[in-house]
């Protein structure tokens, strides 16, 4: 064979990456991955790559791009700290189902294992976050590890991959002969789903009085939202969402009732224990969402749908398990489920939907007053912004205010981390989330103490020209572990006051246009402005330092006694 | 009530199997007993078989967990047998340390 046939291990990688569809890589250069950064170079940058701040940003980016597109994320970083760097993000899409293919440079196949400058074991360090990880240290063994790679975190329940390359991989020659993946022996990401079951769970849905059924993000991941929506419809199913799940049905839909959990909606909490049948789909029983598993769900059989057998009876033990992908096990349903109403159980949410409009919304959602409330800035964003916007919060108190006041209407179009609760997710998510749908408006609501272990991403911002609106939450606290303290720990506010920067002159310094506003007059002029500027711009929104969030669900409390407002409690 | 469980797994062998096997039994918080692996009888395919004292929810999620990773081609489960008396290796062993 000619040499002429041969190509360089990281020209390589390119073909392979566009011979997968990749147009976007997100990352950061180093002395191990130096060659295939050259390799993209010399191919005159067909592909674009998106230079964050720090592997963190690279890595959480490629996750908002996967969220919001359903495509995989690519994310490249060199060898030692910036794998290592890699590993919240993974943690995160590990905990989160998002698919992420991350090529990390490693030192040179001889140098393995020798301490060797900028070595670190990133098999070792990333196996427990991963769905896979794989160390590629001869050229032969490359293309077969990439295409695996990508088929194993697009399919079945998605995940990340981590494929760390030698450094003398990327120079040797090697005969290009990509295939893309279409199977492998040992894994079955396409799990047939056992049509008696489907029907026994249909009988089950037919007979049942007080119903609801409970969906996830697995119906998002498997493009479910009308099989889903067409389900509760027919069978007249109050439906109730966990966190991730959010935005695959409108949240006006009547028969939505809002999101489960600690800082869920009262009424699908309080009524999960007067429920006779639960049908989850595509949803792990969180313990944010059952509290005390032993407590939950008292008097209903339960009929679990999720792709991954290995999350059924992990927390609660169902009375029926399905394995199978969300869409193809609802549209099966659809067709046994009978045309049902439930109008009196519909009724009794209906009820408690008030009580917690009054003891709750009302306040949180009321502009009268001099200090800003995150709930009511965050439901007046909801009304002006275009419906089609997409959403990318941070972690804390401001996360479930967005929740729980933003009103999403269309599949994909709230990006947040669940599982992990990875603070600083925010900002490069949201680069990410703009980044695979140009055409959207984004939107990322940010809390100040999370905006502070990113924000060096403003940046990416400004170089990649990414049109972002950041909207900051200030409340000069880490809002939710001050709630706790007063709430739990009588008030000792131990390390929650934050001193911060002029946040409006630190980004104004990074070059983007940047605002403040303070008080309950100033919030349309506020949102209108950012709705005016052209490109990305910064919204600093002074808020009520001390505000909760309520309704909540203590740790221990059974769900169904779920808290409304503050009660004096036994002090830990 | 716990009990010693033995695990197999048959799994394609590749570098940094072991530890993936491994790092599920220490995130469930159990220790290993004993643990074996072999070529099988396939070439390639690795036969590992696990001891761990575990309860039996906590042995049906592990082994869901082994069988889900993408080398492993079955995993399961049995409660181990009480061994009565040592094998002849083990007193060999014995009166080496004594």
């Amino acid at each position: 064979m000619s040499d002429s046939n041969h190509i360089s291990g990281a020209d390589a990688i390119i073909l392979a990456l566009q011979a997968e569809g990749v147009e976007t890589l997100f990352g950061y250069p180093g002395g191990a991955i130096m060659p295939l950064y050259d390799a993209m170079f010399r191919f005159g940058n067909q592909m674009r790559h998106v230079l964050t701040r720090h592997e963190q940003g690279a890595i959480h980016a490629a996750q908002g791009f996967a969220r919001v597109s359903g495509k995989t994320g690519v994310c490249i970083t060199t060898s030692g700290p910036g794998a290592t760097n890699l590993l919240t993000g993974l943690a995160d899409a590990f905990a989160d189902s998002t698919p992420v293919v991350c090529i990390t440079g490693q030192v040179n196949a001889r140098l393995i294992g020798s301490d060797a400058f900028q070595e670190a074991d990133i098999l070792g360090l990333t196996t427990p976050v991963t769905k896979w990880n794989i160390r590629i240290t001869c050229s032969e063994d490359l293309l077969q590890g990439l295409s695996q790679a990508f088929y194993i975190a697009r399919t079945g329940r998605p995940g990340p991959v981590v494929v760390d390359i030698a450094k003398n991989v990327l120079l040797e020659k090697i005969h290009f002969d990509y295939q893309i993946c279409a199977g492998m022996p040992s894994y079955h990401p396409e799990p047939v789903p056992d049509d008696k079951k489907i029907r026994r769970a249909a009988d089950w849905i037919n007979q049942s009085e007080r119903p609801i059924l409970f969906w996830g993000q697995g119906v998002l991941l498997a493009n479910a939202s009308n099989e889903l929506r067409l389900l509760i419809d027919k069978a007249g199913l109050p439906a109730a969402s966990t966190l991730l799940g959010l935005s695959a049905i409108p949240a006006d839909h009547p028969l939505n009732m809002g999101m489960l959990g600690m800082h869920g909606n009262y009424a699908p909490n309080v009524l999960s224990a007067k429920a006779d049948l639960i049908v989850a789909v595509g949803m792990r029983f969180d313990d944010r969402v059952t509290s005390d598993p032993s407590t939950f769900l008292p008097n209903a059989r339960v009929i679990h749908i999720d792709i991954d057998a290995s999350e059924h009876g992990k927390v609660m033990q169902p009375h029926l398990a399905i394995v199978g992908d969300a869409a193809r096990v609802l549209r099966s349903l659809l067709d046994y489920v009978e045309p049902a109403l439930h109008a009196d159980w519909v009724a009794e949410f209906r009820v408690l939907q008030e009580m917690e409009t009054d003891k709750v919304m009302n306040s949180d959602l009321s502009l009268a007053g001099e200090k800003i409330q995150m709930g009511a800035m965050i439901r007046r964003l909801s009304e002006r912004f275009p419906s089609n916007t997409l959403v990318v919060t941070d972690v804390g108190q401001h996360q479930m205010k967005v929740a729980r006041y933003y009103k999403f209407n269309t599949p994909r179009s709230m990006v947040t981390s669940g599982g992990l609760g990875t603070m600083g997710f925010g900002l490069p998510a949201a680069i990410g989330a703009k980044i695979a749908c140009p055409d959207q408006p984004v939107l990322a609501l940010i809390g100040d103490g999370g905006f502070q272990m990113t924000m060096q991403e403003i940046m990416t911002i400004v170089q990649e020209k990414t049109d972002v609106k950041v909207v900051l939450l200030n409340n000069g606290f880490l809002g939710m572990v001050r709630q706790w303290q007063e709430l739990f720990f009588a008030k000792r506010y131990a390390s929650t006051e934050l001193l911060n920067p002029d946040f409006v002159k630190v980004v104004d310094a990074m070059g983007l246009p940047s605002k403040r506003i303070s008080t309950s007059r100033e919030t349309d002029s506020g949102i209108d402005w950012l709705l005016t500027s052209n490109g990305p711009c910064f919204l600093e929104v002074v808020t009520d330092p001390e505000e909760n969030v309520f309704p909540m669900v203590p740790p221990g409390v059974p769900v169904s006694e779920m808290w409304l407002e503050k009660k004096l409690t036994l002090i830990v | 009530m716990k009990n010693s469980y033995l695990v197999t797994v048959y799994a394609h062998d590749r570098i940094g199997l072991l530890l993936r096997i491994a790092q599920l039994v220490s995130r469930k918080n159990l220790s290993i007993e004993r643990l074996t692996l072999h070529e099988s009888a396939v070439p390639g395919v690795t036969w590992i078989n696990l001891v761990v004292k575990t309860d039996s929810h906590t042995i049906h999620t592990l082994v869901k967990q082994l069988e889900k990773q993408i080398e492993v081609l079955q995993a399961f489960h049995v409660v181990e047998p009480v061994r009565v008396g040592f094998s002849e290796s083990e007193q060999k062993t014995r009166q080496l340390i004594s």
